[in-house]
């Protein structure tokens, strides 16, 4: 099959594998991510649309799966060691981005705007406040970052974006529910029909018990 | 110098073929006719022109005569073999009769192409007609695929069909789920014919979108036609997909443009102009459509707002909402086309929008003039609304006014549920019309009792009608082309000669025809409510 040329959702997913993710969280971050394919992979119109990536970080960052289609995502192998660098897997999502992300031109349609789902159990370990400042003023997309686990700070995220989560711990049962949600903002976004006026707010679905916004 | 018949073309050309069947009994004069035709073809322009519109009809003939399948009955069929013997000849004589050939096929394209419309006098911008592209202008007919040996025998089937597989076949299926019970609900889909001044048709129809199909969810979408004295009228709303009420904006919006527009237009004329040139010049009657469009813009505004006043205390729309309604929650989309016959098939068309969507008139040739730019933001989904009031500014608008004058053969007006399917519009808009004219949409009436059939390549979509999953055999005008090798614009330059028998005989009803088409036809990604207004001649020209 040709490449698809038309309006694509992309999804990032900025995972936070450092040591401190060790053992049952990072296994739920597993999980929640087999959950979140199959849940996405039922919907027809996150089918046509929603293209996933995957960056993890801990004292480096790689994107371990480029912008994929729905249907070709392998799941990423998840190891958690290391430290916690945020600084290295943002500068990475801005390149991804930047050379993923199509944006609208006079002969092509642009993709819809890109979610950017952060999660993150700690405090960053390198220089991470300059590319944060440019990654937040250059509007990418609509990121939305989770602070998981008592050890996290989510004040400190909101130098990446406004939209800010926390939660409470990283209890498998709180996972499911954080990539459920996530999935269904996917849902939600990957739509025409959640058409936008120019700079206005992303619609996100109302979240579960376990996660707080943070306001 | 002495006057050129066709049929005196056609003989002098015969008769060096030493094809005599069709050679009258003076062959000398065919002999001193082909001389003639000749040196006419070396020096005089004006000549030049009238032996190339004597060749017209053959080559429509033989183009014709390609199109169609049942190549063994078809009444062009004996012309089609002299004229292939002719084509071979001219081939072979060099530049001079291959020019002949190139303007005779450039003159059926661009014989009603109107002339380029002038630079913007004031605020009022004028599309210009995109140049014809060369294959258009020099279709190389020589490279057309005509069935020379065997007539008849059914042609390969084109690979195209295989190319983009259905992504959701064997995967989850897109449900159809009615709309709860609700404030304001609309009707799933509508579809209406109208008879417009000038002897002119209408056909416009909205359908829900798979999406909102899917997740038991409004459509959004709105349109309104009218005639005002020789005034057609069209205007067509898309409500923002992420506002609750947004559909009772779409359908405020475009029921007060009719309105306003009814009112300032029934009785205005423009003056007759000599020519072309004349459109050039700012003049009070031309700016007063300008301004009345202006103004409709905040007529419509204003409309949307008194909506959202009339339910700020209705318990219903509180408790839908979960909470008062405000007028964002009304956005909406507003494309207005209007439309005035100037007399000897001659057009007037002025179109103004706010958001996506777009809005386009086809000429004679089948070229698609664009009649508007929608706003849109970086991203996809991303575009302005009536109720973003700075775009209400007349002097903003004023810019996003598109006039055209000239012979139109349609004009399309649509949300973007449509025109993302075929985006960029420069290049896509003629591709749709090619569609619509390909799968007997419109009722057009053939230019003779000759014009052949054609077997285009169908494809089956699956759709939801109201509830209902059906099937439809669509066909596309880029297929078509494809199978015919020739360039789509070549193709659509030939309207007369598209086929155009219903993709579906059993719905006898032009604007029904429209709606299933709407809900039918399948692009990957595309799952927005679409809305398609056509105004179209009931004839090719």
């Amino acid at each position: 099959m040709s490449e698809f040329t038309g309006r694509r959702l992309p999804v990032y997913l900025l995972l936070d594998c450092s040591g401190s993710m060790a053992g049952e969280p990072i296994e739920a971050v597993r999980q929640g991510i087999k959950a979140l394919l199959s849940d996405l992979r039922s919907d027809p119109q996150a089918l046509e649309t929603a293209y996933l990536s995957a960056i993890t970080f801990s004292s480096g960052a790689q994107q371990v799966a480029p912008l994929t289609e729905l249907m070709q995502f392998n799941e990423p192998n998840l190891d958690a060691s290391g430290s916690t660098a945020l600084g290295e897997a943002l500068k990475l999502l801005e390149q991804a981005m930047d050379r993923e992300v199509r944006k609208s031109t006079a002969s092509q349609k642009g993709d819809w705007k890109p979610l950017v789902f952060l999660m993150t159990d700690g405090q960053p370990t390198d220089s991470w406040e300059l590319i944060a400042d440019r990654v937040k003023s250059r509007k990418l997309g609509n990121i939305i970052a989770c602070a998981a686990g008592p050890g996290s700070d989510a004040n400190l995220l909101k130098r990446v974006t406004e939209i800010v989560i926390k939660l409470d711990n990283l209890q498998p049962d709180t996972m499911k529910a954080f990539f459920r949600w996530v999935s269904s903002s996917i849902k939600t976004t990957s739509a025409s029909v959640a058409q936008v006026a120019a700079d206005g707010p992303v619609n996100l679905p109302p979240p579960p018990p376990q996660i707080q916004i943070v306001p | 110098m002495e006057r050129l018949s066709k049929e005196r073309v056609e003989r002098a050309l015969a008769r060096k073929l030493g094809v005599r069947d069709k050679i009258g009994p003076d062959v000398v004069q065919a002999e001193r006719d082909f001389e003639l035709l000749r040196q006419l073809l070396r020096g005089d322009a004006a000549k030049c022109e009238q032996v190339t519109r004597a060749l017209l009809q053959p080559l429509e003939e033989i183009i014709g005569y390609a199109l169609t399948h049942s190549a063994k009955d078809n009444p062009n069929r004996p012309r089609y073999l002299k004229w292939q013997k002719l084509m071979e000849f001219l081939h072979t004589q060099g530049e001079l009769p291959k020019n002949m050939i190139n303007r005779a096929v450039g003159a059926l394209a661009a014989e009603t192409a109107p002339v380029k419309p002038p630079p913007p006098p004031l605020p009022v911008a004028v599309p210009r007609e995109p140049e014809l592209p060369r294959e258009a202008r020099h279709l190389d007919w020589a490279k057309l695929p005509l069935p020379v040996d065997i007539p008849g025998e059914p042609e390969p089937v084109p690979s195209s069909d295989s190319s983009t597989p259905p992504i959701a076949q064997a995967l989850p299926a897109w449900k159809f789920v009615p709309v709860p019970d609700g404030p304001d609900n609309h009707e799933d889909c509508d579809a209406r014919p109208f008879d417009a001044p000038g002897g002119l048709k209408i056909i416009g129809a909205r359908v829900r979108g798979k999406k909102h199909k899917h997740d038991g969810t409004n459509c959004d979408d709105w349109f309104e036609f009218a005639a005002a004295g020789p005034w057609t009228i069209i205007a067509v709303s898309d409500g923002a997909g992420s506002k609750k009420l947004s559909r009772v904006g779409a359908k405020a919006a475009t029921a007060a443009a009719i309105r306003e527009l009814t009112a300032q237009l029934a009785n205005h004329r423009l003056a007759p102009r000599d020519s072309h040139e004349d459109w050039k010049l700012p003049s009070a009657d031309v700016e007063y459509v300008r301004d009345a469009l202006i103004r409709t813009m905040t007529t419509a505004f204003l409309a949307v707002k008194a909506a959202c006043d009339e339910r700020t205390s209705d318990p219903a729309i509180e408790a839908y909402l979960g909470r008062k309604p405000e007028v964002n929650d009304f956005s909406a989309t507003l494309l207005l086309a209007v439309h005035l016959p100037l007399g000897d098939d001659r057009d007037f068309v002025m179109a103004c929008q706010i958001g996506d969507g777009m809005s386009a008139a086809i000429t004679r040739s089948g070229s698609a003039i664009l009649l508007g730019e929608a706003d849109v933001g970086g991203y996809s989904g991303e575009t302005d609304f009536l109720t973003s009031t700075p775009k209400l500014a007349a002097d903003h608008l004023g810019r996003k006014i598109m006039m055209f004058v000239g012979p139109i053969q349609a004009v399309m007006v649509m949300t973007d549920g449509v025109a993302d399917d075929y985006f960029p519009p420069e290049a896509h808009m003629g591709r749709l019309w090619g569609d619509l004219v390909v799968n007997g949409i419109p009722d057009i009436e053939r230019a003779s009792d000759s014009t052949p059939t054609i077997d285009a390549p169908e494809e089956t979509t699956e759709y939801w009608d109201r509830g209902q999953a059906l099937k439809a055999n669509l066909r596309s005008s880029a297929a078509l082309a494809d199978k015919l090798g020739v360039p789509l614009d070549a193709l659509l330059a030939q309207g007369t000669l598209l086929p155009a028998t219903p993709f579906d005989s059993s719905v006898a009803a032009a604007h029904e025809r429209l709606r299933i088409w709407l809900d039918a036809y399948q692009v990957r990604g595309s799952f927005d409510d679409r809305t398609l207004v056509l105004l179209h001649r009931p004839r090719w020209s």
